[in-house]
Formats: C-alpha cells, sequence, structure tokens
C-alpha cells in the first residue's frame, strides 16, 4: 500500500508543480555560455556530466544544455537564451559544497542575452554509503521501513544523493537498504516512528508500527550507535533490529448541531495539536464522514495529542476538539456543528483594466485565516473570484480575520495592497463575530511592472563556500519585521532581479548566512534604497560589509 | 504557493508551503471522491441510502496465515460512492460498514506482496462485490527483477529508472499493458544497482530513460529509452518472472542517445478558469502502448506541451483534460512522426466527448421459486450498464483512453455513460443476479433494434449501414439517447455434461458450448445466444439465459493465444451467427427452459469432427 500511497501521492505532487508555472517558458537556444571547472577531491574530474536546467519552480524542467568535463575537468555550457539556469553537475555519488539556496548542489546563474559566464566552479568530493539490513523481532526483514539519517555534527548538509534517488532512504523487499552519496562524518540512523513525530503523521494506514528504534537496536536516542562515514568508504552491515510493534488505536465520535442532532455525511478533519500554542499543525482530511448517526471513526491513530474537528465546506464549522491517545481507543469524542460567519465582497486591482482582470481574476483565489484566540480550526477556506471580481468566504469561526492570495500559477505582477470594510482600510484584518454576515468588504491588490537588476557586493573579504544569501524588497515604510516582503533568489555571482514591482520607492534588503562552522553563523546585512518606475528596470548594487562578521 | 497575506500572521508562512501541500494532495481526492458524488442524474450522494450493509473480509499468505497491515480500498462500480480505505486487523480481517447498496471492487495492497490472481476469474473481469458479501484474499510473494545499468564503458549508472512493462501474462498470453500507470520506476543505486519487487507474474520489458516527467537530474531525462539488454523496443527481450521468485541478472547496458522532441499547442479548452490540467498522451501508432505522458504548460494563456526522449518512429498524440464535475474533454488523435529532429508546432484542440444515455426498466418476479425475491431498489442499484469500442485497438495491445465506460443507473434506471470516444461501441448490461436476464433492448432509430426488431432483419434501413445488433455509432461530442434497455427476472440456468460419443474419447481442449435461439426468426436476436467454456471435466454451466427454446451447439474454440483481451461472443457478428446455426441444425439438440428454470444434468454429447 506505501507504494500505492506513493505513487496516488506523486501524481499531485507533479501537478502542484505544474499549476506554478512560470509566466514564461523560458526560450530553448540562445548564444549566452556558462563554464567552469569541475574537481573531485582537488584533482580534475573528467566525464561528469553538467547540466542547465531552468533555475524557477516551474512545469518546464528540461535540461537546456549539456556538457560534459573534458580531461582537464573543463566545461562549457553554450547555446544558452536569457534566462534563469540552475547549473548541475551530475554526480550522485559525490558530495559537492551546498551552495544553493535550494539546498542543492547546484549553482543558480541568471544569464543576459549572449552573456558568457565564467569561472562557475563545482569543488566535489567522494562520499560515502550506509549499508544494513533491518529485521523485526523474529529475524524477518522488514520491508518498505523509512529509515532517518540525522548527523551527529549539525554542520553537514545531506544533499545530492537523496536528490537523485528519493526511495533510497527505506528498506526493499529483503529488509536491505543502501544510503549512498553521504557526506563523511558521522550519523545515527534509525527507523520508526518518534514520539514528536507521530502527531505529525495524521492519516498513515498501518495498525502497527515500530516505535523508533536506532542502530543496532536502542529505542533510547543515547544509547543510539554512531556510524562513520568516510570518504569513498562503505559502512557495511548497519543492520538494525526492532523490538516489537506497537499498535496504534481508533478515536471516536460524533457530531451534533446547536440542538444536539446527529448531522451525517460531514467531512471530519484531524491533526496533530500542540497545547503550548494551541494549534492545529499537519492534518489531513478526505478519509472520514460522518454516518446517518453522525459518528466518526478513525482507524490507525498513534499515541500522541491530536485535535478532531468538522472539515467545513459550507455555511458551518466546528471548533477542533482536542484529544489524547496512550494505551487506549478514545471513544465518545463531541463535535458541536456551528453556523459560521460569513464574508462577501470584491476583488480590486489597481493598474489594469478590463479583461486583463478577469484573466488575473481566473489564476487566483482568496484564502481566509482566523485568529481565534482559542484552539481554532485550520485555515482551510478558500474561494474562488468570480469574472466580475466576487467572492463569498463562508464557515468562518468568530476572529480577526485575515485574507490572502492563493495563486493557482505564480503571479508576479500583483500583490495585495489593502484590506477594506466599508470604505475603510483594515491593517489589522477584519474582526468577525459568531456567525456575521460581513459584507462591503474589498481586497484591492496592484499590479506593477517596475523590475530591480541588482548585484550583492562583498567588501572586506569574499563569503565563504556555503553561505546563503537572501534578498527581499520591501516599500519604503513598510515594516521588514511584520511584512513578508518580496523575495528574490541571487545567483552564484550575486545577481537578483525582482519583477512585478509597482512605481515608488523601495529598500533591498541582503543577508548573507554565514556557514556555523567557520563564522559562527553570523548574519551579515546590507540595505539600499531603489526607485522604481512601471516598465522599467533599475539597477543597484547592495554593499555587504563583511567586517561586520567579528562582531561577537 | 505565495502566500500574499495583508498581515502575516505569526509563524504561518513556515508551516504554509507543507501544510498547502498536505491541503491540496488531500483536497484533489476530495474533490474528485465530491464530482462523483453530485452525479449527472441528480445529487444522489454516496452515502445517504439507509439500507446499508457491510462488506467483510479476511487476507492471508500463502501458508493461511492471517495478514495485518494489509491496505484494502473499497471503490463503488460506476457509482457515486467514494472510495474507502481500511487495513487488516492481526487476524487480516477487514471490515466496511454501511455501504449502501450496489456493487463495488476492491484492491488489496502490501509492500512486495501481490494478491494470488483468482483462477476462476478472467484478468479483464473485476471483482464484483455488494453489502452482505465476504471477501477470502490470498497474498503471496510478487515477483523479482534485479540487475545492473552500465554505461558504453561498463561503468554503473546511478540514479537512472528503471521501469518495468508487463507485456504477458503467466500463461503468456499477450495482455493489454498499463502503460506508464503501472508500477513506479526504481532508481539505480550508487553501484548501478536495480531492484523492482511486488510484480505480478508474467513478463517484462525493462525500460531506462525515455521522457521522464517524475525528477529532473536523472540521467535518464530527455534521452531515448533503452530497453533490456541494450536495444530498442522492436528489438527488447522479455524477461519472465513468477510470484515469489527472482530473475537476477538482467542488467541493461544504456545506449545514451539523445532523443527528439514533440512539441506543440492545445486550443478549445471549454473550462474558463484554466485550471484543469491538461495532460498529454503520446502512444506507438501500431501497438498502442504509452510512451510518454506530460502536462500542458501555461504561457501566458496559451497550453504548450513537450514530450522529450523520443526515438525516430510513427506516434499518436492526445491531448485531455477532466473538469471538476468529471467531464472531460480531448483531442482527435493526432498522428505525428518523428525522423531524425524534433518536431514543433503540432496544434491538438480539445472538444467534448460522446456519451451515451438511456433508461433500464426492471421486471422483477413476485414469489417465483427458485427466484430469488429481491428489493427492486437493490436490484436496480447492483445493475451495471457499460459500453467498449469494437472496431478501434485492433492490433493494439492498449486500448485507447475513452474506449470503455459504464454506469450504475439511479433509482429510475436511468444512466450516462460519459466520456466516450467516438465509434461503434457495444452496450452489455450485468443484470442484477444470475436469475435476470436483458429481455429486451431498444437503440435510437438509426439502430435496428436488436430484439425487437428481429421479426423483421429484413427491413435494413434504407441509408447508411446499420451498427450490427447491440451497438450503437457514436459521432465526437454527442450524446447518444433513446436506449431502452428491459432487464426481467425469471432467467434460467442450464448446468450439464459433455460426454464424448465414443467411449473413452477424449474432449478436446477448448470446447465451448453455446445456445442459439430454436426460432429461425430470432436468429438475430443476439440477447437470445449465450456460451460458456466447458471445464477439464466436461462440466459446463450457463446462467442468466432468457426462458424459451434453443438449440445446443459444441464446438471447439479458438482461444486468444495472442493478445489477451475481453472476450467476443461469436454470436455478435453475423459470420458467427450463421456458423452456429448450420451446425446446430445438423446435431438438432433442441431444449426448452422455462422462466427460472433451473435444468442440470444436462448431457451434450461430442463427435469429432
Amino acid at each position: 500500500m506505501r507504494s500505492l500511497a506513493r505513487a496516488l501521492l506523486l501524481l499531485p505532487v507533479l501537478s502542484l508543480l505544474y499549476t506554478h508555472a512560470p509566466a514564461q517558458a523560458p526560450q530553448r537556444t540562445g548564444t549566452g555560455a556558462i563554464s567552469g571547472h569541475v574537481s573531485v577531491a582537488d584533482k580534475p574530474a573528467q566525464g561528469i556530466i553538467v547540466i542547465a536546467v531552468p533555475g524557477e519552480q516551474g512545469p518546464d524542467r528540461r535540461e537546456v544544455a549539456r556538457a560534459v568535463t573534458d580531461y582537464e575537468g573543463n566545461y562549457s555550457l553554450t547555446g544558452l537564451p536569457a534566462g534563469r539556469f540552475n547549473v548541475v553537475p551530475i554526480a550522485p555519488t559525490m558530495v559537492g559544497p551546498a551552495n544553493s539556496s535550494y539546498g542543492g548542489s547546484g549553482r543558480f546563474i541568471i544569464l543576459g542575452d549572449g552573456e558568457t559566464v565564467e569561472k562557475i566552479d563545482f569543488s566535489l568530493t567522494q562520499a560515502g554509503v550506509i549499508t544494513g539490513r533491518v529485521t523485526d523481532a523474529s529475524g524477518k526483514p522488514v520491508i518498505e521501513e523509512r529509515l532517518q539519517l540525522v548527523p551527529v555534527e549539525n554542520s553537514i548538509y545531506i544533499g545530492s544523493g537523496s536528490y537523485f534517488n528519493p526511495y533510497m532512504y527505506q528498506t526493499d523487499d529483503r529488509g536491505v537498504f543502501r544510503l549512498y552519496g553521504i557526506p563523511p562524518g558521522r550519523y545515527t540512523l534509525s527507523v520508526g516512528v518518534s514520539p514528536e513525530e507521530s502527531a505529525v503523521t495524521a492519516g498513515n494506514l498501518r495498525r502497527s508500527y515500530y516505535p523508533r528504534t536506532f542502530y543496532p537496536g536502542e529505542t533510547d536516542s543515547k544509547k543510539a550507535g554512531v556510524i562513520e562515514v568516510t570518504e569513498g568508504g562503505e559502512s557495511k552491515d548497519i543492520n538494525i533490529k526492532l523490538g516489537r510493534p506497537s499498535q496504534s488505536f481508533a478515536v471516536s465520535g460524533r457530531v451534533v448541531d446547536a440542538e444536539g442532532r446527529a448531522v451525517p455525511n460531514l467531512l471530519i478533519g484531524y491533526g496533530g495539536y500542540d497545547p503550548q500554542q494551541k494549534i492545529v499543525t499537519a492534518y489531513s482530511y478526505g478519509q472520514h464522514r460522518t454516518n446517518a448517526r453522525g459518528e466518526f471513526r478513525l482507524e490507525t491513530v498513534r499515541p500522541g495529542r491530536f485535535a478532531v474537528f468538522v472539515w467545513s465546506e459550507s455555511e458551518n464549522y466546528s471548533d477542533p476538539v482536542a484529544f489524547e491517545v496512550t494505551d487506549a481507543d478514545v471513544t465518545g469524542l463531541e463535535l458541536k456543528l456551528k453556523r459560521g460567519a460569513t464574508i462577501t465582497g470584491v476583488i480590486q486591482i489597481e493598474g489594469i483594466t478590463g479583461k486583463s482582470v478577469a484573466a488575473k481574476l481566473s489564476k487566483i483565489a482568496i484564502g481566509a485565516s482566523v485568529q481565534t484566540g482559542n484552539l481554532g480550526p485550520p485555515d482551510n477556506r478558500q474561494a474562488t473570484i468570480e469574472p466580475d471580481g466576487s467572492f463569498r468566504i463562508t464557515g468562518l469561526p468568530s476572529g480577526r480575520v485575515h485574507l490572502f492570495m492563493y495563486d493557482f500559477q505564480i503571479q508576479k505582477d500583483i500583490r495585495v495592497l489593502r484590506l477594506e470594510r466599508d470604505g475603510v482600510a483594515q491593517p489589522n484584518g477584519i474582526e468577525v463575530k459568531p456567525g456575521e454576515q460581513v459584507t462591503n468588504v474589498r481586497v484591492v491588490f496592484e499590479y506593477g511592472t517596475g523590475s530591480i537588476l541588482g548585484q550583492v557586493r562583498f567588501e572586506n573579504g569574499a563569503p565563504p563556500e556555503g553561505a546563503r544569501i537572501f534578498v527581499s524588497v520591501y516599500k519604503a515604510g513598510e515594516d521588514e519585521n511584520s511584512h513578508p516582503g518580496t523575495y528574490a533568489q541571487p545567483d552564484a555571482r550575486g545577481r537578483f532581479v525582482i519583477e512585478g514591482l509597482v512605481a515608488g520607492d523601495y529598500q533591498v534588503i541582503v543577508r548573507a548566512q554565514l556557514p556555523l562552522t567557520d563564522w559562527n553563523g553570523t548574519l551579515v546585512t546590507g540595505r539600499q534604497n531603489v526607485t522604481v518606475s512601471n516598465g522599467a528596470v533599475t539597477e543597484t548594487t547592495v554593499v555587504l560589509d563583511l567586517k561586520e562578521r567579528y562582531t561577537p | 504557493m505565495r502566500e500574499g497575506s495583508i498581515v502575516s500572521p505569526p509563524g504561518k508562512v513556515a508551516c504554509a508551503l507543507l501544510c498547502l501541500l498536505f491541503i491540496t494532495l488531500l483536497s484533489l481526492a476530495s474533490q474528485r471522491a465530491q464530482a462523483q458524488g453530485q452525479r449527472a442524474s441528480g445529487g444522489r450522494t454516496a452515502e445517504d441510502t439507509t439500507a446499508a450493509g457491510s462488506i467483510t473480509g479476511r487476507v492471508v499468505g500463502e501458508d493461511g496465515r492471517p495478514m495485518g497491515d494489509v491496505s484494502v480500498v473499497i471503490h463503488g462500480m460506476y457509482s457515486g460512492f467514494a472510495s474507502r480505505v481500511s487495513v487488516t486487523d492481526s487476524a487480516g480481517r477487514f471490515q466496511f460498514k454501511e455501504l449502501p447498496p450496489g456493487l463495488y471492487g476492491l484492491r488489496v495492497a502490501s509492500p512486495s506482496f501481490i494478491e494470488l490472481p483468482d483462477e476462476n476469474r478472467t484478468p479483464w473481469e473485476p471483482r464484483y462485490l455488494k453489502p452482505g458479501d465476504t471477501a477470502q484474499i490470498t497474498m503471496v510473494k510478487g515477483g523479482v527483477i534485479t540487475g545492473t545499468v552500465l554505461n558504453a564503458q561498463g561503468e554503473p549508472v546511478v540514479g537512472a529508472f528503471v521501469r518495468p512493462v508487463r507485456v504477458r501474462d503467466a500463461q503468456g498470453r499477450r495482455i493489454f499493458t498499463e502503460g506508464l500507470a503501472g508500477i513506479m520506476p526504481r532508481i539505480t543505486d550508487d553501484r548501478g544497482i536495480y531492484r523492482i519487487y511486488g510484480l505480478q507474474p508474467g513478463s517484462y520489458l525493462l525500460v531506462v530513460g525515455g521522457s521522464n516527467p517524475y525528477f529532473f537530474g536523472n540521467v535518464s531525462y530527455g534521452d531515448v529509452p533503452t530497453y533490456y539488454p541494450s536495444s530498442t523496443r522492436d528489438t527488447a527481450a522479455e524477461v519472465q518472472v513468477r510470484a515469489g521468485e527472482e530473475a537476477a541478472g538482467v542488467d541493461i547496458r544504456y545506449r545514451n542517445e539523445r532523443g527528439h522532441t514533440i512539441s506543440g499547442t492545445i486550443s478549445g479548452v471549454s473550462d474558463n478558469n484554466g485550471r484543469s490540467g491538461i495532460s498529454v498522451a503520446l502512444v506507438r501508432a501500431v501497438t498502442g502502448l504509452i510512451e510518454g505522458q506530460t502536462y500542458a504548460i501555461d504561457v501566458n494563456g496559451r497550453h504548450v506541451f513537450y514530450i522529450s526522449g523520443l526515438p525516430d518512429g510513427e506516434y499518436e498524440i492526445t491531448a485531455q483534460a477532466v473538469f471538476e464535475k468529471g467531464d472531460a474533454v480531448s483531442s482527435a488523435p493526432r498522428s505525428v512522426s518523428v525522423r531524425g529532429s524534433d518536431v514543433t508546432g503540432i496544434q491538438l484542440e480539445l472538444a467534448p466527448l460522446s456519451g451515451i444515455t438511456g433508461r433500464i426498466t426492471l421486471e422483477p418476479l413476485k414469489a417465483q421459486e427458485p427466484c430469488v425475491q429481491i428489493n427492486p431498489q437493490v436490484a436496480m442499484q447492483q445493475t451495471l450498464i457499460t459500453a467498449r469500442r469494437e472496431e478501434q485497438d485492433k492490433g493494439r495491445l492498449q486500448p485507447s483512453i475513452f474506449s470503455a465506460g459504464g454506469d450504475a443507473p439511479d433509482e429510475q434506471g436511468e444512466f450516462v455513460i460519459r466520456n466516450l470516444s467516438d465509434g461503434l461501441f457495444r452496450v452489455s448490461i450485468r443484470p442484477p443476479g444470475e436469475d435476470w436476464y436483458v429481455r429486451a433492448a431498444s437503440f435510437p432509430a438509426v439502430t435496428p433494434p436488436a430484439a425487437v426488431q428481429a421479426g423483421t432483419s429484413g427491413a435494413k434501413a434504407a441509408a447508411a449501414p446499420a451498427p450490427p445488433p447491440g451497438t450503437i455509432i457514436l459521432k465526437r461530442g454527442e450524446r447518444a439517447s433513446g436506449i431502452n434497455i428491459t432487464v426481467a427476472q425469471g432467467a434460467a440456468s442450464l448446468r450439464g455434461r459433455v460426454a464424448a460419443q465414443s467411449e473413452g474419447a477424449a474432449l478436446p481442449a477448448n470446447l465451448r458450448v453455446y445456445l442459439i435461439p430454436a426460432e429461425r426468426e430470432r436468429a438475430d436476436d443476439i440477447l437470445r445466444y449465450a456460451e460458456t467454456g466447458v471445464s477439464g471435466d466436461g462440466s459446463f454451466t450457463l446462467t442468466g439465459l432468457a426462458p424459451g427454446r434453443y438449440m445446443a451447439v459444441l464446438r471447439p474454440f479458438q482461444p486468444q493465444t495472442d493478445i489477451l483481451r475481453p472476450p467476443r461472443m461469436l454470436a455478435w457478428d453475423e459470420e458467427g451467427r450463421k456458423a452456429l446455426r448450420r451446425e446446430a441444425e445438423e446435431t438438432n439438440n433442441v431444449l426448452e427452459l422455462k422462466p427460472c428454470q433451473q435444468l442440470r444434468d444436462y448431457s451434450l454429447g461430442y463427435t469429432a469432427k
């Protein structure tokens, strides 16, 4: 079943990626070039395939160019159009510095028309292998059990190996596993479910499960065996012996309306519950409905803290009911169905008119999140927008409601500007009373065609390998601590592009996170004010002074 | 998904991606279920029926010991019932409670295990279960294929996708393959080794590379597929595997040839929000096997597609999309030949599909032994109507999409079979029980009704040649209506034995019993024909027979040794009916079956010709 489940899961994941098509698929050919050098253990590496793939999340992930390193370790990707690329050496048994913010071993390049970029170098080392077998108390193989590899030193990033083979972290039909592409270092390896994990794996499909067990067969993390992985080495016979499986439990209850009558055919959701933060963490729904007597029953719930709730499909909702599973079934939970509040309003996009507005509206939906002050249901309220811009969101609990945009395809050029109720701006969201019908809400979007082409420049030294650089842009006056801003991914040369900006004054903030080992995790920040005009590209340079790293 | 909130609620952004992913995955599933729940025939939801029962069962291993933690999925047969999942307990038991009346299918899954194939069930015949039924399921270890993928230099190819394509069943018969949607590919490790387990017995092709939309960066991306041992599809070797056995050393020499790309645009999307994914499937023209699949990309409002990694050859490409309510659109299949270079500018236009609507009338009998009295409502819900395309797919190893469909009629007997391509379709009924039969079937005017006009079969329609009885011609985008089918209770059954005429002589293999209507004027009434195979011990059983006078014929049957596909009745073709009548009139084995009669111990003598 897990392979079936995986197959089922994979397809939606793909479709999710596809819905994130960039507005423009990259051109396939041009006159640009990217070249560099690949070394393994500081020696030139011959015969390594280097590919350039589109550098943004999108459906068209076909490689745009491919090259093979020559006897000196040099490669040259040619015939590239202007665009954004990830340059990746295909070397799944080696490790490189995790120098892209995606965590992979590639380098991100924003290439200009006909531009040649040189010295995109990769320094790789031979990775190691961990292999062994997982057996149960009677010595039988444990099949398709997930493995968890954790570095003892937290500076290690496990990268490319798993990227190439997402299935290697599970045992096969013989209970055998083989993890490769593992950076040299010391690790612990475990299978089974940790106490923290059990709460977030709602919706699992097994009645029995193994409590987390470390190599060679310890449930106590303090006694976990340490596995040494060396450069090019193979750690064999890392066998894990499991004890007896634990059993999951059933949770049942019913849903009643305000008059105490059972409500059939309601969708039930449940998920982990964090009593400190009073929130429902990862959750699932879609498998359970109440029967004719309003009853529901969740099988295969592992010990942990959970909350169960009515997944609102209409005007009604329920507050979540928290429960804890310890060593027995949980029965008699009662969910009270309430009539939720409704928000109706319109979307307005400033800066465009006519048909282009309707075209934009068809690509987005409006979502609502509610701060209830108590344990509230998860924020699943979402409404599509009619061609005339109107929307209606139902089934809301009372509390402070924030509206946000879902984009089915990334919409770079529009963003939420402000929320209005009865023509008055609501910067802190809308306070909604129980069952209230809130009308005359307006969500104003802005539409922009300006862009910033930026360059990050370091002074007083160069950042070390593994430094992570983040670029954000804020409108002048926006508080960077409470506003998400607009993110941009700088390329390997520190170049970045931010598109879809409305004319006005902005502040670009660049943060460089330096690696923990060498630099003690210092964060270096640079700021630059920029004025953007519609339809134009504004160039700017943001300076980061590395002297700051010496700050104690 | 970007979250452009006005004021970012604390702690939300971090969880946003994961949570949204989770929600999206589940909501897709739920939308589908809901779409199926809202049926065209009028808002009937799956779970609101009061008369509900349970389907229970037990899963055991080969040794008869119970298997726990086996996933069991139940789904409605063409009904609005969304699927449900259960997991067996330590005694191997599972239970689905409070199921509305209807017919259900069941699938079990446990990693590396397969369900022991049921000898009594033909591969194309699903397992039909109804509330009250119990299923006993045995699971055995599936087969394993393992080997190494090496490049031309003999070095291991790491991270290559190896995909099995089942092409024959355990008896060596060619089968309709599952295309890309079957078993997930496995990925080679750092030594180039792959291991595929949990395989159904049969013969497989092993494919490395080719169009692979799943992960980028892997070696296979955009390369021409290499088939085991190191060939193109046409010269690929098959690997045979039995349940519980391992075929090792299936080493593949990867050819590493760059393939070509077919690209183009798709128009005519009627779903105005454009959110339904448009998928594009590419099949080999000769075999009909899926060689590539992708989704269209939105480029400035245009739907664009690319399929990479294609060797030279003749292909057929089709785009399709399924909308939220369950209606699909598709393009007409478009022939494309790839000869040494990329093919660009292919234009596909999506258009509505065809469908069939009509009504089924049930005629139950009141208390007539041994016919079983049944609640007419339940009987209706346990009736299925299906349509399958007849003339196409000849020589193909994979049926084209939209070439079959079905429906479970609503309370009034009305049915809608949606999402069918154009062409000649045969309509079949699965009556609610063995004591039911199709008494009459009337098709729209252009089609001379099979049963009703049997007496005036000489009066052919003047214009276009009429489709054969029991079939209907669908035009693209049209919904054929006016099919009326009467299913009556009171069917008879016939159980008997074939005896060799000369003492001690052996019966030939593949002997079949045919019943044809004794009345000559009924010669073209295909509802009065029946056929079944004769078991090794000479016994045979025919159920669901319309009452009346018959002639029985015994003749050897040419079994499908090559391509395994749903069987066609001999009587569906005029030639077949004539041949049967000739033989029947020679032997003159006449019998009469009364309503509900269960005729047993019927003896048929076989004389070798």
